[in-house]
C-alpha cells in the first residue's frame, strides 16, 4: 500500500536536496571564479601601484656602471599577512587573512633585473609579455602580471597560485555554507509538517473507526487542515444520513411491533372464546371473528412486508419498464373484488390505456392500496377508477363514496400507522404510506381532495409517461 | 358486577366483551377517551378495563382526570405499551393493574377477579355465605353441599348478593350492575331472576325488603335443609 507520508517525505526532501546541492555547486564554482577575478584585479593593481611609486625614483638612480655585476639588483622587503617568523605579529595585526604573498620584479627595457622583492624568486617570474600568465618556478605555480612603463621598464608582480586557490576555495565554500546548513533544517521542517498532516488523517481514521451503529456522533473538527475538514464534513454527512436511516428503521420496527400487539391480543381472545363457547351460535361467532382477525393479520403483515420491500429494494428495481396503468387498475380491481367478495359492479372503471415508466411492483402497490382503501371506506357505496393522460403525465383517479378525509388531515394520513378516528374501518394505517413511498420511487405525485361526483375521497395520481 | 370496557379496536373489543360476558359480568363497551371519562365520572361500574391508545383523550389522561374527579373504581389497563416505563407511568397515574398486549386471557380474567375481590375488601377467592358457596373461577355454585347449575344472569345476581354479605342491595343498584346500556330490560326482569334463584335454592334465602331492595338471609343460609327435603339428613340451627 502506498503511503502519502512516505511519498511526500521522499519527494519533498529528495527534490530539495538535489536542488540545494546543485545550487551549492553552482555557488561554489561561481565563488571560485569571482575570487579568481578579484585576485587578478588586485595583482594588476599591485603592479600599477609598484610602477607608479618606483618608476620615477628609478629614473634618478645613477646609471649602472658597465662593469658592474649584473646580479646585484636592489632588494626590497614587503610585509605580508601570511608572514611566518619574526614579523608575524606585525603582519597579523594590520593585515588581512585574504592577503597573499606578493613578489615583485622590475627590469630595465633590456630585461636586466633592477629591483626585486625579497619574497620572490630571483629568476624571472614570467616571460616579458604584458598581461597575465601562469608559470612554474622551482616547482611552484605562480600567477603573474606583467606591465611595461612608458619608459620601457618591465614591472612584474606575482603570487603563489596555491595560496590563492586556497583562499578562493575558502571564499567559495563560505558562499555555499548557508545552503548546506539549510538542507537538514529544511528536511526536519518538512518531516514535521508532513507528520502533522498525516497525524490528523490518522486521528480522523481513528474517529471513524470508533463509530458504530449505536454511536453515530459527528466527528469533531478540532485543528485539522482544510482538506481533511472536507473529508470529515463528507463523513459526517454520511454518518448523519446513516443515523437517520437507522433510526427510521428502529422506529419502524418499534411501530410495527406495537401495531402487531393489538391484533394478536384479539386473535388470542377469539381463540379462547372459541374454545370456551357454550353453544353453536357462540362458537360460530367466535370462529368468524377469529377468521376475520387472521385475515386482518395477514393483510397487516403483507403491508408491512410491502413497505419494507419498497424501501429496501427500490434502488435494485429502478430499471424503468413500461407498465400499462389501465391493465394494473383492472387487475387490482379483480383482486380486491375477489378478496372482499363485494359486487364488482360497485367499482366503476373508466380505463384508457396509458403506459408509464417504472417498476410493475411499485405501480401495482400504488393502485392496489388506493382501490383497496376506497372499497373499505366506501362501505356499501360506489368506487370509481379512471386512468388516462393529462398533458405529459399519466393519470390515475380513484374516487369513493366514503366519508372522505377532512382537509386538515390530508397531510398526516400518509404517515405510518396513522388511522383517521371514527372511520369505523379496521385498517393497518399503512396503505397510504405505501402509496406515498412507492410514488416517491416512481417520480409520481398524489393529491387528495373531495370527490365531486361520489362525495367521498378523490385521490389523483400522476406518473411519468413511458 | 358491571365492567366498563374501553377499547378502540373493534376486533379486540368484541373478543373482550364476549370473554367477560361469559364470566357473567355485565359489560359496557366504549371506544374513545372522552365518553369513557364521562362514564367513569357517572359511576356505577365495579371495574374499568382500559386501553391506552385511545382516540380524543389518551388512556393515561383518562385515568388522571378520573382520579382527580374522585372516582375510586378499580382500573385495569390493557396496553400495547408494555415497557417497564409505560407500566410505571400507568400505575402512577392511578391505574390499579397493568397488562401488556398481547395477554393471556385466563390471566386477564384472574386479574379482573382479583380487582373485584379487593375492591370489596375480600381476600379469599371463594365466596361463602353460610351453606352457600360460589366459585367465581369455575362459575360454580354449591348450596348445602349440592352443586347448582345457574344461568349466567342468575349467577351474576347471586354473586352480587353474596358480595353484600347480608346487607341489602337496592333494586336500582342491582339492575344497574346486571344490565348494560345496550340491553333492553323488561321492568320485571330482576324479579324473574330473583324468583328463579329462590326456586333453585331456598324461597326464604333472598328476602325482599319493601322499598329498599333485596338481601340474603343469614339465618336461612346457615340453617339445615327445610323439612320439604326429607331425604337429606339435617337438624335445627
Amino acid at each position: 500500500m502506498s503511503s502519502i507520508r512516505r511519498a511526500l517525505l521522499l519527494s519533498i526532501i529528495g527534490t530539495t536536496t538535489v536542488v540545494l546541492l546543485v545550487a551549492a555547486a553552482f555557488s561554489y564554482s561561481s565563488g571560485l571564479r569571482e575570487a579568481d577575478e578579484l585576485f587578478d584585479a588586485k595583482l594588476a593593481h599591485s603592479s600599477r601601484v609598484l610602477m607608479s611609486i618606483t618608476d620615477a625614483p628609478l629614473d634618478e638612480l645613477p646609471p649602472r656602471s658597465p662593469g658592474a655585476a649584473p646580479d646585484a639588483p636592489r632588494v626590497i622587503r614587503v610585509w605580508h599577512g601570511t608572514f611566518d617568523g619574526e614579523h608575524a605579529s606585525l603582519a597579523q595585526s594590520s593585515g588581512h587573512v585574504y592577503e597573499t604573498k606578493l613578489a615583485f620584479q622590475v627590469r630595465d627595457p633590456a630585461g636586466v633585473l633592477l629591483l626585486r622583492s625579497e619574497s620572490g624568486p630571483a629568476l624571472p617570474l614570467a616571460p616579458l609579455v604584458p598581461g597575465f600568465a601562469d608559470s612554474l618556478i622551482d616547482g611552484e605555480h605562480w600567477r603573474t602580471f606583467t606591465l611595461r612603463s612608458p619608459g620601457g621598464r618591465w614591472y612584474q608582480s606575482g603570487e603563489l597560485a596555491g595560496i590563492r586557490s586556497e583562499i578562493a576555495e575558502e571564499i567559495a565554500f563560505g558562499t555555499m555554507l548557508p545552503l548546506l546548513v539549510a538542507l537538514p533544517l529544511l528536511a526536519l521542517f518538512v518531516w514535521l509538517a508532513v507528520g502533522w498532516a498525516c497525524g490528523s488523517l490518522r486521528r480522523v481514521s481513528d474517529a471513524v473507526d470508533e463509530r458504530v451503529p449505536e454511536r453515530m456522533a459527528p466527528i469533531a473538527l478540532v485543528r485539522v487542515p482544510r482538506e481533511i475538514a472536507a473529508i470529515i464534513g463528507a463523513v459526517n454527512g454520511l454518518l448523519a444520513r446513516l443515523h437517520d436511516a437507522l433510526s427510521r428503521e428502529k422506529r419502524f420496527t418499534a411501530d410495527a411491533a406495537h401495531e402487531l400487539r393489538t391484533p394478536i391480543a384479539a386473535l388470542k381472545l377469539h381463540a379462547y372464546n372459541l374454545a370456551h363457547a357454550e353453544d353453536a351460535g357462540e362458537r360460530a361467532q367466535s370462529q368468524q371473528r377469529l377468521d376475520a382477525g387472521i385475515a386482518r393479520m395477514e393483510r397487516l403483515v403483507a403491508q408491512l412486508l410491502a413497505l419494507s420491500r419498497i424501501e429496501r429494494d427500490a434502488p435494485a428495481v429502478a430499471q424503468a419498464a413500461s407498465v400499462d396503468l389501465a391493465e394494473v387498475a383492472r387487475r387490482c380491481r379483480d383482486d380486491v373484488v375477489a378478496a372482499t367478495g363485494i359486487d364488482a359492479a360497485r367499482i366503476a372503471l373508466d380505463l384508457a390505456p396509458v403506459a408509464v415508466t417504472g417498476d410493475d411492483l411499485l405501480v401495482d402497490a400504488v393502485v392496489r392500496n388506493l382501490v383497496d382503501n376506497a372499497v373499505r371506506y366506501a362501505a356499501r357505496g360506489h368506487v370509481a377508477v379512471r386512468t388516462g393522460r393529462d398533458g405529459d403525465r399519466a393519470m390515475l383517479v380513484v374516487e369513493d363514496a366514503g366519508p372522505g378525509i377532512p382537509e386538515d388531515a390530508r397531510e398526516r394520513v400518509f404517515s405510518r400507522f396513522h388511522r383517521e378516528l371514527g372511520s369505523g374501518v379496521e385498517g393497518s394505517g399503512l396503505g397510504l404510506s405505501i402509496v406515498a413511498e412507492a410514488l416517491q420511487r416512481l417520480g409520481g405525485t398524489i393529491a387528495l381532495d373531495a370527490s365531486p361526483t361520489l362525495g367521498g375521497l378523490r385521490a389523483t395520481v400522476t406518473l411519468p409517461l413511458a | 358486577m358491571r365492567i366498563l370496557l374501553v377499547e378502540d379496536d373493534e376486533s379486540l373489543g368484541e373478543g373482550l366483551r364476549t370473554a367477560l360476558r361469559r364470566a357473567a359480568y355485565t359489560v359496557d363497551w366504549l371506544r374513545d377517551g372522552t365518553s369513557a371519562l364521562a362514564a367513569i365520572r357517572d359511576g356505577g361500574f365495579d371495574l374499568v378495563v382500559l386501553d391506552l391508545g385511545l382516540p380524543h383523550v389518551d388512556g393515561i389522561e383518562v385515568i388522571r382526570q378520573a382520579r382527580r374527579a374522585g372516582a375510586d373504581v378499580p382500573i385495569l389497563v390493557l396496553s400495547a405499551r408494555e415497557r417497564s416505563r409505560d407500566r410505571t407511568l400507568g400505575l402512577d397515574a392511578g391505574a390499579d393493574d397493568y397488562l401488556g398486549k398481547p395477554f393471556d386471557v385466563n390471566e386477564l380474567l384472574a386479574r379482573v377477579r382479583a380487582q373485584l375481590r379487593r375492591s370489596v375488601g375480600r381476600a379469599t377467592p371463594l365466596l361463602r355465605f353460610g351453606a352457600l358457596e360460589l366459585d367465581p373461577v369455575q362459575l360454580a355454585v354449591t348450596w348445602r353441599g349440592r352443586a347448582i347449575d345457574l344461568p349466567r344472569r342468575e349467577f351474576a345476581l347471586l354473586r352480587l348478593l353474596m358480595e353484600q354479605r347480608g346487607r341489602p342491595i337496592t333494586r336500582e343498584s342491582a339492575q344497574q350492575r346486571l344490565y348494560g346500556w345496550d340491553e333492553d330490560v323488561a321492568s320485571n326482569a330482576l324479579d324473574v331472576h330473583v324468583h328463579a334463584l329462590r326456586r333453585k335454592l331456598d324461597p326464604a334465602l333472598i328476602r325482599t325488603l319493601r322499598g329498599v331492595g333485596y338481601a340474603l338471609d343469614e339465618q336461612v343460609a346457615q340453617s339445615a335443609p327445610v323439612p320439604s327435603a326429607p331425604a337429606q339428613d339435617g337438624g335445627a340451627a
